[in-house]
């Protein structure tokens, strides 16, 4: 009999008297699909698709289908088109369908921010509709449903994957309203996740200022409003989400027939938790004045990350209580050595290369803030999901007072306008 | 292991102060104590309830009842007063006992050590600030200058010497105030003249005064309502301050714990922090600390 490089592990582990102890990895290779529908130029349209093509994922094969949606007055089409042949052809397992029924005249750029129809929202729903169809008819492990103007780094899929979690979404921020050049008006980046309908940051146990906090800490949170680039794992597909309007229920407001509204709603009524995975680095091409800059992210985004973490470097893991099944784990995010979790995992991770996974045995001291747990030693697995140098999420960083020496956060939001003048008047002083 | 070491305590008597309620969590505790009572042969105790009157009035009566009361035949030694908002240990009448009869007989009021409701909780204790001061229980017992009699034990010379009313809120005039009051007294009776003046010490109180005064004035809110600098000493600190005058002594028996009942309005706020403290104890149980 041949064994497998795992199986023959484990069977020499059995008579090593000092084992590192982890679970066999699982064989099964995931089907994705990874689909969106498409409307920009090939200025936008060359980073989406050299991003999403050269994703890093572990034990998955990667299918693509694009819809256009192109009216027949989008001098953009042709160009667009043609790059999108030239994916399909070059690109193993990708397709592109044509939609032809957009009129072209119930969306369009202008200059601060975009301008939906309630007809425009209906279409994009029906055609994300059709995609969560094809994952379902083709049988598809997940679908990746991202819009054709976000721009993801290489490690986005793995690490939405990594979440664990039915329907989760990469977090990017946006000017929604890009502030002119001659305007004064201070204008704050958002997420494209929300905590209450129509766009509310705050609720559900966070003011607005700690919902944002949280996302800039790069934690895994759940919210009740997410789109744009969303991982669905099959069981929540089959379930029943969809993009479909949902009778009534939705509170009125800007973008409240938004179609990600609709499927927020329908998820919640499905008992499906949404949850925002604040860890990838993702930048949104939202206003044409910055199409240019679309090559810089791209190379910002595929830069090389450490393989083993340094002091101070971003980290995202898992930790599960060995010996507390019923305990669900947990997804930490932060700077190595800073991390806030016991000694002993933060220092096994430190000898750790991205995606290995190790056992730790932790010993709880006399003064641990849970009672039941001191003096008591419990057996934890560690995996580093991922690692890279630090910095903060694109865009909002524009808006954040980052100590030099200590990098501090101020987030600007935060501060009463003549708080925020004074601040950056002794940040320049300094 | 010796014994552990009996000692003759004479009668006393238990009153239980309320206005009218009872909580559930004090009757509880008090039929435990009296059970402990029952079995460790502490029995030379009346039990009575004192109810429907302010807190002053009502110690006033219980005094006078204790006062006036016997078991056969001799007078009471001893007075505790527990009241009705407390929670206790079944034993805490045997800590009282032992600390004022034993471990610090010198001692002619025991006190429990027991927190106010508002925050931040702190105990009853005063070691000599005027002030209710931080500290921690389970010290044994601290002397101090004034504590709470939300549960007391008061030996009888110090009513016997102290004159009737016993326990009285009493006003709380500013320094200022009342050093205006002595030097208005001092020129009436001295024919216009306070000699008190002439001492040094007398500019240096008066500075210290007007500084305290003009420290509370800034305190104020621009809308406090005339009046608001006045205050008052309770009846249990008021006590205090005259047994000391009499040379009496105070201490605080600090493993004597009693736990103070409150009641609270349950809010969203509540919610958030509950969820909020669930969220945490799962990140402690996964070796995550913040």
């Amino acid at each position: 009999m041949v064994l497998t490089k795992e199986e023959r592990a484990h069977a020499e582990s059995i008579l090593d008297a000092n084992p590192t102890l982890a679970p066999i990895p699982p064989k099964q290779v995931a089907r994705i699909l990874v689909a969106s529908v498409i409307r920009k130029p090939s200025i936008v349209l060359a980073p989406f698709l050299r991003q999403v093509s050269t994703q890093v994922v572990e034990r998955a094969e990667l299918t693509f289908h694009w819809v256009t949606d192109f009216a027949a007055s989008d001098t953009v089409a042709p160009e667009a088109l043609t790059a999108l042949s030239k994916f399909c052809s070059d690109t193993p397992r990708s397709t592109f369908t044509q939609h032809h029924s957009n009129l072209g005249a119930d969306y369009g750029d202008g200059p601060t921010t975009r301008h939906w129809a309630p007809s425009a929202f209906a279409r994009m729903g029906a055609l994300k509709n059709q995609l969560i169809q094809k994952a379902l008819s083709e049988g598809f492990d997940a679908l990746w449903l991202i819009d054709a103007d976000v721009i993801c780094d290489n490690w986005t899929l793995q690490s939405l994957r990594d979440c664990e979690v039915p329907i989760v979404a990469g977090v990017y921020w946006t000017q929604w309203q890009r502030p002119l050049s001659d305007s004064a008006q201070i204008v704050h980046a958002g997420p494209q996740v929300w905590l209450r309908h129509p766009y509310q940051l705050d609720g559900h146990g966070y003011t607005e200022a700690e919902f944002r906090a949280a996302l800039i800490a790069r934690k895994l949170l759940r919210v009740w409003g997410l789109g744009a680039c969303t991982l669905f794992r099959s069981e929540a597909l089959t379930k029943g989400v969809s993009f479909a309007p949902v009778l009534e229920g939705l509170p009125a407001g800007p973008m409240s027939d938004g179609e990600d509204r609709h499927l927020a709603e329908r998820a919640r009524r499905l008992h499906l938790p949404l949850f925002a995975d604040a860890w990838p680095d993702i930048w949104h091409m939202y206003h044409p004045a910055e199409y240019a800059d679309g090559l810089k992210w791209q190379a910002q985004l595929s830069a090389l990350r450490p393989v083993t973490p340094s002091f101070g470097d971003l980290v995202s893991v898992r930790i599960t209580n060995l010996e507390q099944p019923g305990l669900a784990p947990q997804w930490v995010r932060g700077r190595l050595g800073m991390l806030g979790v016991v000694p002993e995992i933060e220092e096994a991770l430190a000898n750790l290369s991205v995606r290995d996974e190790r056992v730790v045995r932790v010993h709880f001291p006399i003064h641990y803030p849970l009672e039941q747990y001191r003096l008591k030693s419990f057996l934890f697995h560690v995996k580093l999901l991922d690692a890279k140098h630090y910095r903060l999420p694109p865009v909002v960083s524009r808006e954040l007072l980052v100590g030099a020496k200590t990098g501090a956060i101020v987030d600007a939001t935060t501060l009463a306008p003549a708080q925020l003048e004074a601040a950056l008047e002794e940040a320049t002083a300094l | 292991m010796t014994e552990p070491q009996k000692i003759q305590v004479g009668a006393g008597m238990v009153v239980l102060t309320t206005y009218g309620m009872v909580t559930a969590e004090t009757a509880q505790s008090l039929l435990e104590m009296r059970a402990f009572c029952e079995r460790n042969g502490l029995r030379d105790i009346m039990w009575t309830w004192i109810s429907g009157a302010l807190v002053d009035k009502t110690r006033n009566e219980g005094v006078r009842t204790f006062l006036g009361a016997r078991v056969n035949n001799q007078p009471l030694h001893w007075l505790v007063f527990i009241d009705c908002d407390m929670t206790f240990q079944p034993n805490v009448l045997d800590l009282l006992l032992a600390t004022a009869y034993q471990q610090t007989p010198w001692a002619d009021i025991v006190g429990a050590y027991c927190q106010l409701r508002g925050k931040p909780y702190l105990p009853t204790t005063d070691y000599g600030s005027g002030l209710w001061e931080a500290s921690d229980p389970h010290c044994g017992p601290l002397e101090v200058i004034r504590t709470g009699s939300a549960c007391i034990l008061i030996k009888r010379p110090v009513y016997e010497k102290m004159e009737f009313p016993w326990y009285g809120v009493r006003p709380a005039p500013r320094p200022i105030d009342m050093l205006t009051e002595v030097d208005n007294f001092a020129r009436i009776k001295m024919d216009g003249e306070n000699p008190l003046r002439e001492h040094p010490a007398w500019s240096k109180l008066e500075t210290c005064a007007i500084q305290d005064a003009q420290r509370q004035q800034a305190q104020l809110p621009p809308n406090a309502p005339p009046g608001a600098l006045f205050s008052s000493v309770g009846e249990d600190s008021s006590f205090c301050d005259r047994a000391r005058a009499l040379g009496f002594r105070i201490v605080v028996q600090t493993d004597a714990v009693v736990g103070h009942l409150d009641r609270n309005v349950i809010t969203p706020d509540d919610h958030k922090k509950a969820m909020q403290e669930l969220e945490q104890q799962q990140r402690w149980a996964t070796g995550v600390l913040v």
